[in-house]
């Protein structure tokens, strides 16, 4: 870090002006910040989107759950531009693997929530540090710091208000004849347009809240760092340091010829303090009042005995089974967590039809009822073509014929998977009929749905010689089980 | 397989005298086939017609045809803000010479009424249009004329432009038995109409020389009639209440069709089914010919129109859903 080369003033500052400062970066490099984020939360989106377009909600959640994978770039982009050197789009966006990888797990699920996340974001990914140098790191810096709590709690604010904002600003735009009911009943209902259009408002709100986010813990960071290490006395000191350069030489060559000549003659009388009498002045310089004063402050001890009185009676148990225990526990939640995780991606699997055998399926899986008729292999006698016959024989046309079309329904359905609506009419079957079989099965269901419409609608039997007909082709068609 | 013929000669005559009408009026109307087959079920059916197209899709040329091919008489009112009842149904004037009120008849005493941009005259207007439409008989100075039979209205809006319009409310578009939508033609019909209308024309003069007369209007009625002995199962009545009834409950509709609706799909199904050759009606005529009885009788939600959605979106949804008649 080249502290000379920083951009901000750097100067005792409290938290709330470290925030201020923050604020007037964000406010400075406004449009690169928002660029970046936007450039790497959109294809996130898009993909929420597609995945997730039946459950609006579940989209703007997953965006927002997602933010520590966008913030991070931003950060390291101000980083670098806080220091004079400035990248382009392309040359941030090179370097995500490295600025994103550090801690991402933990800061997608356990760290996700956590109040202080712009303020331990510099100490992660700039930083780099990990483990127990990192718990130090933190404990370190965040003494004092509630401003990057209120940081978080003022961005959530602010995101909402301008999400609503958005929002009514063109519901307020529709004239109030276009307008469906009342924009109150709009924001509180369920309407598809008013959902998305919220989300999209959401995500623009959140671009545009994420840089003063991102840059108001990196200020903090920044100026806890530089009351901790002094950087404003440091770069005063390397301020002043050309304007002495000459001097210095000048100091330098006497301080060398005062060491010869000390060599050369005897040491002085000021020389000859012994420890006692160092001590004594010592001691007189420090009673000084530029070396401060002595305060008394005064607060309440208990210095009783610490220990309970339950404690002091309680007998010694034997406790070392407590930490296998409290492992095991672990193990269990982990395992749980484990389980709970697959379960909700199995669910979400099968919300969305992705797994192929379950897509599969459905696809196969035939209707048991369709136009209230039933339609299942088992509905239908051994030998249709014997039942049709019978019927026929005792004069019953019409049965025999509505027989003989369930019949070529239930075989077209089950054995060859024709998908047929329950809203198809005779000759919408006819149409998915021919498209979807050969051309001598397309015949003759032609043929056997105008002899069925003539005889349901028009009430006029067809002859028996043309059912006769129709069952022979019928027998040929489909009274062998078809392998397909 | 028995056949119209054999069944019934009168609905066997009649049938043929549709499809030849039908075919006469496509020798002129080069494609839109769907828009002519509704017009003449709107005819068959003794229905008006409210046709929905842009300018220039050969409205005009639908009813002069369709005129022609009948042999009745055809008038065309265009739709002013400034019309004037009088001006389509007629007034009584003064007879210097015979001192006497005269009754002159306004254009709509013809068996084709072409009515372009209705939705441009006021409400008074359209409303003079309307009854006649309704009762068939138009009243001048007191006294009820009845209208020449048949007696079919073409009305027109166009879909685009509506700003000054008065657009007909919703008790006043449930008179008009269909409406139809003329949308542009097929790449292939749209060079065979050019071809055809500009073959030895000159100017904008619509050609309907090939028309010959295949119906005579008397001939028309005796179809009506046809039409109207048509055989209705009891399946199929089920079919259309079931269809109506489902626009009332349907996620996107806002108004749902009347009983009148019901009325106008079984006749439009009747004269349908005369069309293709039955004698009686079957789902597919009543699915076929939905649409067009339903579109202007239903009313979207709001969300739905801003969304841009139109009223055939939802209705194709609805036939999607609505259960067929089984036996």
């Amino acid at each position: 870090m080249q502290l000379d080369r920083i951009s901000a003033n750097v100067r005792y500052r409290t938290p709330w002006e470290g925030v201020d400062l923050g604020f007037v970066m964000a406010r400075q490099w406004f449009w690169p910040l928002w660029r970046l984020w936007f450039v790497t939360a959109l294809p996130l989106t898009l993909l929420a989107v597609v995945l997730l377009h039946q459950w609006p909600w579940a989209t703007v959640l997953m965006v927002w759950w997602f933010k520590p994978l966008y913030e991070p770039l931003l950060l390291f982009w101000l980083s670098r531009r806080l220091f004079g050197e400035e990248l382009t789009l392309r040359e941030t966006l090179g370097q995500w693997r490295s600025v994103l990888r550090p801690r991402l797990f933990s800061n997608l699920t356990l760290r996700r929530l956590s109040p202080s996340r712009s303020f331990f974001m510099p100490v992660s990914h700039l930083e780099g540090l990990r483990g127990a140098e990192r718990r130090k790191r933190l404990q370190v810096l965040s003494g004092g710091q509630s401003a990057a709590t209120w940081l978080t709690v003022g961005g959530i604010h602010f995101e909402s208000v301008l999400q609503f904002s958005f929002l009514l600003l063109v519901l307020f735009l529709i004239p109030d004849e276009l307008r469906p009911g009342d924009w109150m009943e709009m924001l509180a209902g369920e309407e598809p347009l008013v959902t998305w259009l919220s989300n999209a408002f959401s995500l623009l709100a959140m671009s545009v809240i994420a840089p003063f986010y991102v840059a108001g813990g990196f200020a903090l960071y920044l100026t806890r760092r530089s009351v901790l290490e002094a950087w404003d006395l440091e770069l005063a000191f390397r301020r002043m340091a050309p304007r002495f350069k000459p001097a210095r030489t000048a100091a330098a060559l006497l301080l060398g010829c005062a060491l010869l000549f000390g060599m050369a003659w005897p040491a002085a009388d000021t020389w000859a303090l012994d420890h006692a009498e160092a001590g004594q002045v010592i001691g007189e310089v420090l009673q000084h009042e530029d070396f401060g004063s002595r305060q008394t402050e005064k607060y309440w001890r208990y210095i009783g005995d610490s220990r309970k009185e339950e404690e002091r009676e309680r007998p010694q148990w034997d406790m070392s089974w407590v930490p296998i225990v409290a492992e095991l526990f672990e193990y269990l939640l982990w395992i749980g967590a484990a389980v709970l995780l697959g379960w909700l991606l199995l669910y979400l699997l099968r919300l969305t039809d992705w797994l192929p055998q379950r897509r599969a399926a459905r696809a196969a899986a035939a209707p048991s009822v369709l136009f209230g008729l039933p339609v299942t292999p088992e509905s239908l006698p051994q030998d249709v073509a014997a039942a049709v016959a019978a019927l026929l024989g005792e004069g019953r046309v019409r049965p025999a014929l509505s027989l003989l079309y369930r019949a070529t329904l239930v075989r077209l359905i089950h054995d060859h998977h024709v998908r047929i609506p329950d809203s198809a009419t005779e000759g919408e079957c006819q149409r998915i009929v021919g498209g979807q079989r050969p051309a001598a099965e397309g015949d003759f269901f032609s043929r056997l749905t105008r002899a069925w419409v003539w005889c349901a609608y028009g009430h006029a039997a067809p002859a028996a010689d043309d059912i006769a007909a129709l069952t022979a082709s019928w027998q040929a068609l489909y009274g062998a089980p078809a392998h397909e | 397989m028995s056949e119209t013929s054999t069944q019934n000669p009168v609905l066997a005559q009649a049938s043929s005298q549709v499809r030849n009408l039908e075919a006469m009026v496509g020798r002129a109307v080069i494609g839109q086939r769907q828009v002519i087959r509704e017009v003449i079920v709107a005819l068959v059916a003794g229905g008006h017609v409210l046709v929905e197209g842009l300018p220039g899709l050969g409205k005009t040329l639908l009813v002069r045809s369709l005129s022609k091919a009948v042999g009745g008489n055809f008038s065309r009112v265009q739709f002013t803000p400034d019309l004037m009842p009088s001006d389509i149904s007629g007034h009584a004037m003064f007879d210097m010479k015979s001192e006497e009120f005269r009754i002159r008849r306004g254009p709509v005493f013809c068996n084709f009424l072409l009515g372009d941009e209705i939705n441009r005259a006021p409400a008074k207007t359209q409303s003079a249009l309307l009854e006649a439409m309704q009762e068939e008989q138009v009243t001048i100075e007191g006294k009820p004329f009845r209208l020449e039979q048949p007696f079919l209205v073409m009305a027109t809006q166009n879909p685009v432009e509506q700003e000054g319009t008065y657009p007909l409310p919703q008790a006043q578009l449930d008179r008009f038995l269909l409406n139809v939508y003329i949308d542009y033609p097929s790449e292939q019909e749209e060079g065979a109409m050019i071809r055809q209308v500009t073959a030895n024309a000159v100017g904008n003069q619509l050609d309907v020389s090939t028309i010959e007369a295949v119906l005579t209007p008397a001939q028309v009625v005796e179809v009506q009639k046809a039409a109207a002995q048509i055989q209705v199962d009891e399946a199929i009545l089920g079919y259309i209440v079931r269809i109506v009834r489902a626009t009332r409950d349907w996620q996107g509709i806002e108004t749902g069709a009347g009983p009148r609706a019901g009325i106008a799909l079984l006749r439009c199904a009747r004269a349908q089914a005369l069309a293709n050759g039955n004698y009686f009606v079957t789902p597919d005529d009543v699915k076929s010919i939905a649409p067009a009885v339903l579109r202007h009788r239903v009313k979207l939600s709001a969300d739905l129109e801003i969304e841009g959605y139109r009223p055939d979106d939802v209705l194709k949804d609805l036939l999607a859903n609505v259960e067929a008649p089984r036996q």
